[in-house]
């Protein structure tokens, strides 16, 4: 008998050396040559046309280069574009840099950018966004000049241009290797080679030694791990097992920021949560007064604090405040006094209940909205459904959870769902505000074009379609001597600079 | 001097609903050669007897109390586990009742008689014991070609051979027979009595015969006790307990047996029931059911030799006895 | 033996059968529209509905089962709706990791479960019976997220013993593998103590006390054969059930598996990849039934003989006669 007790003994110091043993990994002599970011989502795959995924918009602006890139202020700058000029409202000319070769040897040329552009136009991943671009009439001029057109003039085209989707792909390659192979194994001219990614796990890029700029990737290798539990992500940069960790959560930060050589980064967003008013289905929501009121119902600020903890702003109006153009207009300041005489005034029947939908993202943000509206004495009742139920009948739902993220950094960009006519899910029926969207992205001025969405900003404060609540900051865990890192606005950093 | 002498053994269960009296004060010897058989009702205290000798009483519950059990020069209540064990299946073995359940279901039945083969013979080899083991299973009469057969594929009776082939295959001094046919019906019961005879003659091995069965006792047995509320009641030859029933339970016994020459239309049991171990009565444990019982034996009987080799436990015979000072001044 | 374990796969085309028909009606009738998961909210009803003509969702519920019915037994298990990958590759590639988690937390569960069972059992009522009790009903109940949470705020914040998430060498193992076995501890030891209890009881031990067997040899060379027979078939079904995926240790620590991708795949409406992994969680978990079956007859002799064909049994008849006839001595 004491035969057994000694053999368990044994196996458990076993485990117990194992263990020891194996522990103490990671060492940290010398400069370190590479770098491991940890994130929440991993992507379906890293074609730049086939995706909507914001950790693809990180990594394929590593793999690929894009015409043109945008800072983090709002300048263009050129990337594979040496110079560009407007030949008129609808074209911008591109010349090229010469010489610019994909990883696998061969020249990019213009016949690669119009090939991405059509294909970016039709591709189900990005045609909402570059439906504005007119493939079939971008012309390659001679090798390294372009002629891109849109449509209509079009006034973020650059700043279009300038996100992942502006990815320019190889011609060739995407001809020899078809859609699934490349969604898999991306091969762009950009700083960084894609190695492996393993399904589930990360993704490893390596330096790109031929890189034709003269800024070359500052380090041999990049991992991107998907950790989709918060705890588990916040816990690695914590460690310091990771150098980079994005969507930290408020629970989190106290102990990143304790935790030696590591800290906290936090940015606004471009992101806006919103309570969804479908006016176009419900009657009982097509009174101005009524969407007036049950905005007057709701004390945002304290629906902030409670459901964001404090990494959040209240909205000041219909889109992030770190988006140009943006001024304060909201004018529905928490006055329940006068939600009820609205609703008075505009007959509201108090036996509406109203349905309230949502995914599991938004449950905490839609029950303080309806505990509000019960304290005025409106009736509702919230229906939580995992998010894939949501999507599909959100159009059938008089209230509903919304977020957009205005992620190329451009206002369109976070208002371009509005129009009646496009069949997003925010739709606004007035025509007033169709009116001011049309003329926003056509004009090209960007003083006019401040006007214009100024001009904006208070009809839809106005019409109260939406009721915006908050914009959630960024925020990114990092390694204390991590260099390079700007955190961005889009939850999309630039990782082509960081290094040691 | 007997092989096995059994002093004033007293045995009790101590369990959460009382205290079990299973066995009381008893006396037994058994001599070199010897076949003695152990009669008694279900629950008079004959496995506990039996397992109290090799030691095997559960200890919780079960406790020895007091007494002595010599044998081959020692007192194995006193003996340490280590010696015991060597005891067990080398000097004393024992063959129990139930032979369906008695034998590992996993292990071949030649392995199971070789385990004891090499637990008492140091130092033999693997091999030498498998042959040891075949030699058994021959003498207790199951063919070779099965030895490496399974339990469950052998009938009652063939699983029963197998046991015996177990307890002899160390030639013990004692063999202590628990009920060993009782499980079997009466045509095997004949061809296993017939072969523990016919081993018993061939190896002279000593045997206790426990069992509730008067006809097996005549058949195999020389001598007799009669165990009642965990007393021997009556002790003897089988001429002393056969033709000199002494006894009222004894008595009772053979009256409860049908016979086949006489013509009656209802057996005549023992009135009463056995009694309850937690509560027996004060006096002579078969009083309140005896037919002859008086007033007297409301105190304990002393443990008389009323013929040379003859005892009795009871008041009836207090005044016959050979002996006057007693059997307990002997030794 | 053979024929027994041919029988057995042919009744297990039936079973995924169901499974697949079970499995298929779920996703059909549940509510969510896969083109638009993928898709995303900006994208038009027009182009909705395209994708869904492409990938074949507006065809009727029976044509869709047989097509891929038919798909399955050209190997072909579908492909993934969002990474355009072959289901049967992706599964592939997450599979064996779930497996050796399986395995990992199987072996460590039997390893510490069943001693503790044994010694349990041999000590019942003493004060190490107890304090084992104890300790597994702790386990046991212990949700694994947080039991999982603090390991790695214990041993990978805290010591530094192990790292805290993802699969990159044997290391990386040892947390996961302890959280979800300390549960198969306690089942394992309860279930071991219990049979040993049974076993201790038998005849057959005590036939191996007067035998004059030491205690040691008669826990372990008697007792144990028989006592683990049931636990072995416990082993074999916890096993089964760790292989369908241990989606919230996969979660938690970050581990590239079947459970994370099949629970991502439900949420994004990823119908053939849920169709595909819970097809071959069925059948990987029949077949480790199957092994389980097997292996128990061969440790029980009682069992095979079932499985000895009737040529076997008629000619050890006779032989049982024979030895019968011979018995008198």
């Amino acid at each position: 008998m004491s035969k057994i007790k000694s053999f368990v003994a044994v196996v458990l110091a076993l485990t117990m050396v194992l263990g020891l043993a194996a522990c103490g990994g990671g060492s940290n002599g010398g400069a370190r040559k590479d770098i491991i970011m940890v994130t929440r989502t991993e992507p379906s795959n890293l074609d730049p046309h086939n995706n909507t995924y914001l950790t693809a918009f990180m990594l394929e602006p590593m793999i690929y280069d894009r015409l043109v890139g945008k800072t983090q202020e709002g300048e263009i700058y050129g990337i594979l574009a040496e110079s560009w000029e407007y030949l008129d409202d609808t074209t911008i000319r591109f010349k090229l840099h010469e010489g610019v070769k994909f990883h696998d040897g061969t020249d990019l040329t213009a016949d690669d950018v119009v090939f991405s552009i059509q294909r970016g136009e039709t591709a189900t991943g990005s045609k909402t966004f570059l439906q504005y671009f007119d493939g079939k009439n971008c012309k390659a001029v001679d090798k390294y000049t372009v002629d891109i057109k849109t449509y209509n003039a079009f006034a973020p085209a650059l700043t279009y241009l300038a996100s992942a989707r502006g990815c320019i792909l190889s011609k060739a390659y995407v001809e020899k290797v078809g859609d699934d192979v490349l969604a898999r194994e991306p091969m762009g001219s950009g700083k960084f080679k894609f190695v492996e990614w393993t399904i589930g796990d990360k993704v490893v890029l390596e330096k790109n030694p031929d890189y034709w700029g003269e800024e070359k990737a500052l380090v041999d290798k990049f991992t991107c791990r998907f950790v989709s539990e918060d705890a588990s992500r916040a816990i690695e940069i914590q460690t310091g097992a990771c150098d980079l960790a994005l969507y930290i959560t408020a629970e989190n930060i106290e102990n990143i920021e304790k935790a030696d050589g590591v800290h906290v980064e936090t940015t606004n967003s471009f992101e806006g949560h919103f309570v969804g008013l479908q006016t176009s289905k419900y009657p009982f929501l097509q009174d101005v007064r009524v969407r007036r009121a049950l905005a007057y119902a709701l004390d945002r600020d304290a629906i902030v604090q409670a459901v964001d903890r404090g990494i959040a702003e209240t909205m000041q109006s219909h889109f992030s405040s770190s988006l140009p153009y943006w001024i304060p207009v909201y004018s529905y300041d928490y006055n329940p006094e006068k939600a009820k005489e609205l609703l008075n005034e505009a007959g509201w029947n108090w036996d509406t209940d109203i349905e309230m939908f949502t995914g599991s993202a938004g449950q905490t943000f839609m029950e303080a909205v309806a505990n509000y509206w019960k304290q005025i004495g409106i009736k509702c009742h919230i229906t939580v459904s995992s998010d894939s139920t949501v999507t599909s009948s959100e159009k059938g739902v008089p209230v509903y959870y919304l977020t957009s993220n205005a992620n190329s950094g451009d206002p369109d960009h976070g208002v371009f769902n509005y129009t009646s006519k496009s069949n997003g899910v925010a739709v606004y029926q007035a025509e007033e505000i169709d009116r001011l969207l049309a003329a926003e992205k056509a004009e090209i001025d960007p003083a006019k074009r401040e006007q214009l969405f100024h001009e904006l900003q208070k009809v839809l404060n106005d019409y109260c379609g939406l009721i915006p609540v908050s914009t959630p900051k960024c925020v990114y865990g990092v390694k204390d001597d991590l260099k390079g890192f700007v955190p961005d606005h889009g939850y999309t950093p630039d990782l082509t600079k960081l290094h040691w | 001097m007997a092989l096995l002498d059994i002093k004033n053994l007293t045995i009790y269960y101590e369990t959460e609903d009382g205290v079990v009296k299973a066995v009381n004060g008893i006396d037994l010897q058994l001599e070199k050669g010897e076949s003695l058989g152990l009669v008694g009702e279900t629950g008079a205290g004959k496995t506990t007897t039996a397992l109290g000798i090799l030691g095997l009483i559960p200890n919780p519950p079960g406790k020895v109390k007091g007494g002595e059990i010599w044998f081959d020069g020692q007192d194995l209540l006193k003996t340490p586990e280590k010696e015991m064990r060597a005891i067990r299946g080398g000097k004393i073995s024992m063959v129990f009742q139930d032979p369906m359940t008695a034998l590992n279901p996993v292990h071949k039945v030649v392995d199971q008689i070789a385990e004891m083969v090499l637990l008492h013979n140091e130092g033999i080899s693997k091999a030498d014991a498998q042959v040891r083991a075949l030699q058994m299973l021959e003498m207790v009469g199951i063919p070779a070609d099965r030895a490496n057969e399974y339990p469950h594929q052998f009938s009652g009776g063939m699983k029963q051979r197998v046991i015996i082939a177990i307890a002899l295959a160390c030639n013990p001094e004692m063999i202590i027979a628990d009920e060993p046919t009782t499980a079997l019906d009466v045509t095997i019961q004949a061809q296993v009595l017939d072969m523990i005879r016919g081993l018993r003659e061939r190896l002279g091995t000593s045997l206790l015969m426990i069992t509730h069965d008067l006809g097996v006792v005549a058949e195999i047995c020389d001598k007799v006790a009669v165990i009642y509320g965990g007393e021997i009641m009556e002790y003897g030859t089988l001429e002393h307990i056969y033709n000199e029933t002494a006894h009222p339970y004894t008595k009772g016994l053979f009256g409860s047996l049908p016979r086949l020459d006489l013509d009656v239309d209802r057996l005549t049991p023992i009135q009463g029931l056995t009694p309850d171990p937690t509560n027996l009565p004060a006096g002579c444990p078969f009083g309140p059911r005896c037919p002859q019982h008086t007033e007297a034996c409301d105190v304990k009987p002393p443990y008389n030799e009323i013929s040379p080799g003859h005892f009795v436990r009871c008041m009836l015979f207090n005044d016959q006895a050979i002996n006057t000072a007693g059997k307990e001044s002997e030794e | 033996m053979y024929k027994y374990i041919i029988k057995r796969l042919i009744y297990l085309i039936p079973v995924l059968l169901c499974v697949t028909l079970l499995i298929f009606t779920m996703l059909y009738i549940t509510p969510g529209d896969p083109a638009r998961m993928i898709l995303g909210n900006d994208a038009s009803d027009e182009a909705v509905e395209q994708y869904r003509e492409e990938l074949g969702l507006n065809d009727p519920f029976w044509t869709r089962y047989f097509r891929y019915l038919v798909g399955i037994l050209h190997g072909d298990l579908g492909t993934s709706y969002t990474t355009k990958m072959p289901v049967a590759k992706e599964i592939a590639e997450r599979f064996p990791t779930t497996f050796v988690m399986a395995l990992l937390v199987t072996i460590f569960g039997t390893l510490v479960g069943v001693p503790l069972g044994i010694i349990s059992a041999i000590k019942q009522n003493h004060a190490v019976d107890y304090l084992a009790t104890t300790v597994g009903l702790i386990f046991v109940s212990m949700p694994s997220f947080w039991l999982g949470l603090m390991m790695i705020v214990l041993f990978g914040v805290k010591l530094k013993w192990f790292p805290t998430s993802g699969w990159y060498g044997p290391q990386y193992a040892v947390l996961p593998a302890v959280t979800v076995g300390l549960t198969g501890i306690a089942s394992r030891m309860r279930m071991t103590r219990s049979s040993m209890l049974e076993v201790i009881r038998s005849d057959y031990i005590r036939t191996a006390r007067a035998k004059g067997q030491t205690e040691f040899k008669i826990i372990t060379g008697h007792a144990l054969q028989n006592a683990l027979l049931p636990v072995v078939t416990q082993i074999g079904m916890a096993f089964g059930t760790n292989m369908g995926g241990m989606i919230i240790t996969e979660q938690i620590f970050a581990i590239p598996g079947l459970g994370k991708m099949m629970t991502d795949a439900v949420n994004q409406r990823n119908h053939p990849v849920v169709q595909g992994g819970v097809l071959w969680i069925a059948f990987a978990t029949s077949i480790v039934n199957l092994i389980v079956d097997v292996l128990y007859a061969y440790i029980d002799p009682r069992l095979k003989a079932q499985y000895v064909s009737n040529k076997k049994k008629k000619a050890q008849a006779p032989k049982e006669a024979k030895a019968e006839g011979g018995a008198a001595a």
